[in-house]
């Protein structure tokens, strides 16, 4: 016969209670007042360089890669950077680089 | 004997006498468990015919008082006591007796005419009902308090999920920038792992429903009219509105609780999750100069006592802190 019972209904009523309430004040006192900081979300994206991936199936991954190192290297964008390397047009960059059209792709 | 208004009875005291250890009591849900049980008992003792009907009516009647929470103060035991929970058995026992004598108009400490062996634990040892109390206990408190505070949680970011599901922000791998993701899907994300969470947990309870009831000292049901487990364990069924059974083997459930062990490890994955969603959240929030800065915490309260205008993410350290 197992003789750690006390301690076994102690420990899994403990995690019981502990989780329950907790999960109650995580919900009621943060999640639900939690804001989205949408000038900085957008800041990111346009600032970011792993945009590039996009670009990948087009001019493919070495020149793709090129273009994230030299933006960050020169501090530039990566429109910037792909422009000034010639390695693909303005127009195919706007195209292709869409953070929109990078998301929910199923 | 018991002094006037004092319940607990004498192996309660004399628990208290050996094994005053430390502060933590065995768990309060054990007490509303253990009145179930014992109510069950008496019915199904009662309907077998063994159990007088004076004896049945003053015992659901003080089952029914305990479970409404009266009598609390009356189980003083530390859980640091006999393995078998015995002490804690004949602490409701006596209780259950000396509460029926009261009602009756007898002495405390009478044992008449309801006596805490014989009748209030009549079929039953400590071996087969403390497990089962230890089952309805942490399936009542998984399917009352934990589910729906869960399931709640659950809801609340499955809502966040949607009103977010067009914010495109950037990911992260690594903690280093990839490409693009909406809010939405990571507050998805948070939701599904919940989603799962519950179903492992009610998956865990169906072993949890098998009670050792019936078994009596070591799994052979001596002293036990046949079928006395299972009237108790329908009895317990009904009084809980949960589907407990009396278990098929109970050598199985009586030698080990790993049916416990693994509601535990279901707790565990748990815990696991919401760390991982608090602390996501928490780092996301970090800021609101010099962080990542993406998320807003409610301000609760203020975060400094010296450095004005500090919030913190305390709701996260609160969840996040393992005992």
């Amino acid at each position: 016969m197992n003789v750690y019972k006390p301690l076994i209904i102690f420990n899994v009523a403990n995690s019981i209670s502990l989780m329950a309430d907790g999960c109650e004040n995580f919900r009621k006192f943060l999640v639900e007042g939690t804001k989205p900081n949408l000038k900085k979300i957008a800041e990111y994206v346009d600032r970011s360089l792993m945009l590039v991936t996009a670009l990948s199936p087009v001019i493919g991954y070495d020149k793709a890669s090129k273009i994230a190192h030299y933006a960050l290297d020169n501090d530039l964008t990566l429109k910037e950077a792909a422009l000034k390397l010639g390695l693909v047009n303005e127009a195919d960059f706007d195209r292709i680089v869409d953070p929109a059209k990078m998301v929910h792709l199923s | 004997m018991n002094n006037s208004g004092n319940r607990s009875g004498g192996s309660a005291q004399r628990s208290l006498g050996y094994f005053n250890i430390g502060h933590d009591l065995i768990p309060r849900e054990m007490i509303g468990a253990y009145a179930v049980l014992k109510k069950a008992s008496a019915t199904a003792n009662h309907a077998g015919g063994q159990l007088g009907d004076e004896q049945h009516r003053l015992i659901v009647q003080t089952c029914d008082e305990i479970i409404a929470g009266q009598h609390a103060d009356m189980f003083p035991l530390h859980i640091w006591m006999t393995g078998s929970g015995t002490q804690f058995n004949m602490n409701m026992n006596e209780v259950i007796s000396n509460r029926c004598c009261e009602l009756a108009g007898t002495p405390l400490g009478s044992k008449a005419p309801v006596h805490p062996n014989d009748h209030v634990n009549m079929s039953q040892s400590s071996n087969d009902t403390f497990p089962s109390a230890m089952n309805i206990a942490a399936a009542v408190s998984v399917r009352t308090r934990l589910i729906p505070s869960v399931q709640a949680l659950r809801d609340a970011n499955a809502k966040k999920a949607e009103e977010w599901k067009d914010i495109v922000k950037i990911g992260r791998t690594h903690l280093q920038d990839a490409t693009p993701i909406t809010l939405g899907d990571e507050w998805s994300g948070y939701a599904g792992m919940l989603d799962d969470n519950l179903e492992r947990i009610g998956d865990a309870l169906k072993g949890i429903y098998r009670l050792a009831i019936g078994g009596t000292a070591v799994g052979t049901g001596i002293n036990a009219a046949p079928g006395f487990g299972d009237a108790t364990a329908a009895e317990i069924a009904k009084l809980t509105c949960l589907p407990f059974v009396s278990a098929p083997n109970k050598f199985t459930v009586q030698g080990a609780h790993d049916a416990l062990v693994h509601l535990s490890g279901t707790l565990r994955t748990l815990a696991v999750s919401l760390f991982k969603i608090a602390n996501d959240i928490r780092l996301l929030s970090c800021g609101p100069r010099a962080g990542f800065a993406e998320l807003i915490l409610p301000a609760n309260e203020p975060g400094s006592s010296i450095m004005p205008g500090k919030v913190n993410p305390t709701q996260v350290e609160a969840l996040t802190r393992r005992p």
